[in-house]
């Protein structure tokens, strides 16, 4: 018989207490008053050998009663005979499951890590299966169960080295939580015949950072048959500084400053706290370092201003830290943009009834962009040469002697936005632009006064942005007069919006790769309210937009990321951080993968987006994770140097098989149940001692 | 001056009038088992009166004159012309008022009265017998008054005469006390104070205490000049430890306890008492102070009887000592 919990029995030692009371029960039990003890001398109590003979079977129950309890609750079990098979013997499934996420590249980590990798194939022996995988934001099988099986035991070995003298740390951030369901469900993938006694082991090798994201973990059981052995690879350096993008805010209008909050944080158990930042373009410092102190577990957010004159610097890098994987980070500060408008009319400038008036106000630069609206000059070949990098135009008033050219800038892929002033100026357009005759007449509404804008199209690019109720009346604005326009005499015109008289307000007619938006009142106060209205300015960017001319907002991502690439018929190129130029297959597809920090460059169609892509901050926080960790979210962890004892790992199997056979054989009942017996027999035969002492007291005391 | 029998007897006391023996005394037991504390003082009381068929007026306050030769010196005054003109010898006529004696009934009430084998107990006897002694001299007319201690005075009753301060004194010693230890020196020093005029002082007590602190106490009583008398009253038990088996014994005073065996003490502490008694009664011997030991189980009426014959005869003693002075 053995026991579950030995320390138990140290409880039967308490047998000594009922034997002591029995002893000592006799000393005295009554008193006596007496008027004087002044000359009463005291006499050691006498002993009578009667009444302890007397309760030797009491003595006996008391104990035995001790003894039971004692032993039941040592959890007694009783060996079966089946043999255990000593670990060491059985075969062995192993998944290296190795972590090549950003923290990896701190200064010894690799090696050590690629060490214990390499320790760990050394142990394998033939009858042993083995797997690699490794990690970062994603999992990759680097050598499956089956290739291992499918080479000769004796290039196994040359074969997982190989694999991975290929790996080498990435950029990314650390999903551990995933990469462990990844190792563990590899077990049942690559399960074959006879390997049921096979043990299941994932070693980890990571330097375990407190970045890593262990969510996946949560919602997954981990199989009680595999084994984690974590074999923490511990770099150089234990503290460690990272550097964060928090935002942009945006061009200041004031100074016309472009500044960029940036966090610092700092470990715990870090060594040094004094900390300065300093903008780069490209490896060149530009501006003066910021001073800043980061005390050890701490963080701090520090706003930088660019560089004014320094143009192009794309990063910021954290110096004082003597980890620098992720001290650097990347930040395109929005370059101003250029914008040439082209107006086609005769107005004043400067006459508040006029369109140029509003207009000219509605495109004012800002920081971000320098919008250049001009009148083309010259005869047609200098308006072909003026027109050659434009985009967009507005047009309204008549077009004399520059219908060819108007014509064939449209054609090339311009956007014409088309404000007829008059019927017989619409009808001059329609018919320099498309060769139709609309026959548009001027109608004034005398129904009210006025024509207010009805159905309006909040799908097309042009009203997306009014899309939301918020901003989707248009009911204020009165028209006084407007032209109308035919849209059956248009091939393919699509109508954006109507006057509540059911006529075209807005209306779109595409010509070649251009297109042309004619508007069917002005904006102007002797047509519309609409140049004083809330619309009018955002209207008149919306056009910009929609003629692809204004550029993207810079969006930030993590390595490992994907860039959503925009949707495009002609052939993407993007520009990696490394300056190589990848094309991706138009159309097939949508989105590139990013694998190191840096910007990224998206052309296509000529225009420019561009993508910051920086690492992970979670992989700044390098304090390493503890076995805890792991353990409470259901993964039985272990260190490399505990498995490695194997007559721990032994002594664990036999203390589970013991549980087992424990819980299936429950003798601990059965003690119990005996120790009632006995207390039951105890009180009975107590309870009638007790009665016959009392009945030869009562005799005694009769008796005098 | 017959104090009034206020109490009417009870048919149950009637009833429980113990019988007389041949010897004519009263058995302390069946005594005991009446509840009236007057009634039970007027049995002893008649019964010894009865018993006797003797005048009862010769207590201590019968007046006793003699004579004695004139010498020169002596006041002419109280010459008994008398005599002198029927014999021509001159007498001198002693003092003869005929006063009534004060005489003040000290009883203790500490715990250790309290112990008794008899089936009453110590402090049950005492009172008993005070009660006696208090019935017997108001019966005569004498002024009785009352001290109950323990380690200080409890009661108070000034001595006195009048009618119904016999039925006060029945009641203080009726009135049950919570003493505790007997310290006679504090109790005796208060009394000396309470009582200026000379008189009869009747101590009732165990006096198991240490000699020592008895010896002043009774010493400064006797130098105060009042006539004392002790009556130590003793259990049975208390003198030869006659209890069955062996216990933790626990000192109904200081709640002291120790172990013994009483056959394996009673050597010793037989020798120590009867040493504490003789000494006791050697001191009291000593300063004049009549000692009477009265066991509860012996009747009440003998130890009556016994005290007034020896007061007598003190009496004649101080009287005749006196009239050699």
């Amino acid at each position: 018989m053995s026991f579950l919990t030995p320390l138990f029995l140290l409880g039967g030692l308490a047998i000594a207490l009922p034997v002591l009371f029995h002893l000592s029960r006799r000393a005295t039990r009554k008193r006596t008053a007496f008027s004087s003890l002044m000359f009463l001398t005291p006499t050691a109590p006498r002993l009578k050998r009667r009444s302890r003979l007397e309760q030797w079977l009491l003595l006996i129950l008391r104990c035995l009663a001790l003894a039971l309890l004692a032993l039941g609750f040592a959890r007694p079990f009783m060996k079966d005979g089946s043999p255990m098979v000593p670990l060491s013997e059985r075969p062995r499934q192993v998944v290296l499951l190795l972590d090549t996420s950003a923290s990896m590249r701190r200064e010894g980590a690799w090696t050590n890590a690629l060490t214990k990798a390499d320790d760990i194939i050394r142990s394998l022996r033939p009858i042993d299966r083995f797997a690699v995988m490794c990690f970062g934001r994603e999992t990759r099988t680097v050598l499956e169960f089956s290739e291992w099986d499918g080479t000769p035991p004796e290039a196994r070995a040359t074969l997982a080295r190989a694999r991975l003298a290929s790996l080498a740390p990435t950029w990314e951030g650390t999903l551990l939580g995933q990469a462990l369901v990844a190792a563990a469900d590899a077990f049942s993938d690559g399960d074959r015949e006879g390997q049921d006694s096979a043990s299941k082991e994932i070693v980890l090798v990571s330097d375990l950072q407190t970045g890593s994201r262990l969510e996946s973990l949560q919602a997954y059981e981990w199989p009680k048959d595999v084994r984690l052995n974590v074999a923490g690879v511990a770099p150089v350096r234990a503290g460690n500084a990272g550097v964060q993008w928090l935002a942009g805010t945006g061009g200041n209008a004031a100074d016309g400053k472009e500044s960029v909050r940036i966090r610092v944080s700092n470990t715990i158990g870090a060594t040094n706290e004094q900390f300065s930042l300093t903008w780069k373009r490209g490896e060149v410092a530009a501006g003066e370092p910021v001073s800043i102190q980061v005390p050890p577990g701490q963080s701090r957010v520090v706003t930088m201003d660019a560089p004014r004159d320094a143009p192009g610097v794309d990063r910021i890098e954290l110096t004082g830290d003597g980890v620098p994987f992720d001290n650097t980070v990347y930040v395109a500060p929005p370059e101003k943009q250029r914008l040439s408008v082209v107006y086609f009319g005769a107005d004043n400038p400067s006459d508040a009834t006029q369109p140029l008036f509003f207009l000219k106000h509605a495109l004012e630069s800002s920081p971000r962009v320098d919008v250049k609206l001009f009148r083309p000059q010259g005869g047609e070949g200098g308006l072909s040469a003026a027109l050659a990098s434009v985009k967009v135009g507005f047009l309204t008033g008549a077009t004399p002697g520059i219908a060819r050219p108007l014509r064939a800038w449209i054609e090339s892929g311009a956007t014409l936005f088309a404000v007829p002033s008059s019927a017989s100026e619409a009808d001059a357009l329609a018919r320099a632009v498309a060769d139709v005759e609309i026959n548009a007449t001027d109608i004034r509404p005398t129904a009210g006064g006025y024509a207010m804008w009805g159905e309006i199209d909040f799908k097309h690019p042009l009203f997306s942005p009014f899309a939301d109720p918020r901003y989707s009346d248009f009911t204020k604005i009165h028209v006084w007069r407007y032209r109308r326009l035919d849209a059956a005499r248009f091939d393919g015109a699509r109508i954006l919006a109507r006057f509540d008289s059911g006529d075209p307000a807005v209306m779109e007619t595409s010509l070649g790769k251009g297109r042309v938006v004619w508007l069917a009142t002005g904006w102007q106060p002797i047509d519309s309210q609409l140049a004083v209205s809330s619309k009018f300015v955002p209207l008149v960017w919306s056009v910009l937009d929609y003629a692809n001319v204004t550029q993207a907002e810079i969006i930030h991502y993590f390595v490992g990321d994907s860039l959503p690439l925009p949707v495009s018929t002609n052939p993407l190129t993007v520009l990696g951080p490394d300056g190589g130029a990848h094309s991706p297959v138009a159309g097939a597809t949508q989105s590139f993968a990013t694998l190191f920090p840096g910007i990224y460059r998206v052309i296509a169609d000529g225009a420019e987006s561009r993508f910051m892509v920086n690492l992970d901050p979670a992989e700044s926080r390098t304090e390493p994770l503890t076995m805890d960790d792991l353990e409470q979210l259901g993964v039985p962890a272990q260190s490399a140097a505990e498995s490695r004892s194997t007559s721990g790992e032994e002594k664990r199997q036999a203390s589970l098989l013991a549980v087992e056979n424990e819980g299936r054989q429950k003798l601990w009942r059965w003690f119990i149940v005996a120790t009632l017996a006995v207390l039951l027999s105890e009180t009975i035969l107590a309870a009638r001692a007790g009665r016959r002492m009392r009945a030869q007291a009562d005799a005694q005391e009769a008796t005098p | 001056m017959h104090a009034p029998v206020s109490a009417a007897r009870s048919s149950a006391d009637q009833q429980a009038t113990p019988n007389r023996g041949m010897t004519g005394r009263v058995d302390a037991q069946a005594l005991m088992r009446i509840r009236s504390l007057e009634l039970r003082a007027r049995i002893v009381v008649e019964g010894y009166l009865s018993g006797l068929h003797r005048s009862p007026y010769h207590g201590f306050s019968v007046e006793f004159t003699e004579y004695r030769p004139y010498t020169q010196g002596d006041d002419p005054r109280y010459l008994d012309w008398k005599v002198l003109a029927r014999s021509d010898r001159t007498y001198i006529k002693k003092f003869e008022d005929e006063t009534n004696l004060r005489c003040h009934l000290v009883i203790d009430r500490s715990r250790s009265m309290e112990f008794g084998t008899v089936g009453y107990s110590k402090s049950d006897y005492a009172i008993t017998l005070a009660a006696t002694l208090a019935h017997f001299l108001a019966h005569q007319g004498d002024a009785v008054g009352l001290v109950s201690f323990d380690e200080t005075v409890r009661d108070y009753l000034p001595a006195r005469s009048r009618p119904g301060h016999l039925r006060q004194i029945l009641l203080a010693l009726e009135r049950p006390t919570g003493g505790r230890s007997t310290d006679l020196v504090a109790p005796l020093e208060r009394l000396a104070r309470l009582v200026k005029k000379r008189g009869l002082l009747v101590l009732v007590s165990d006096f198991l205490a240490p000699l020592e602190r008895l010896e002043p106490s009774l010493a400064m009583l006797a130098a105060a000049g009042h006539e004392t008398a002790v009556f130590q009253v003793l259990d049975p038990a208390e003198i030869s430890l006659d209890l069955p088996s062996s216990a933790m014994f626990e000192d109904m005073e200081s709640a002291r306890t120790l172990h013994a065996d009483p056959e394996a003490a009673r050597k010793a502490y037989v020798e120590r008492f009867s040493a504490h008694a003789s000494a006791l009664q050697s001191v009291c011997a000593r300063l004049g102070i009549s000692f009477s030991r009265i066991l509860t189980s012996e009747p009440l009426d003998l130890a009556l009887l016994e005290f007034l014959q020896r007061r007598k005869r003190t009496t004649r003693v101080r009287r005749l000592g006196e009239g050699a002075a």
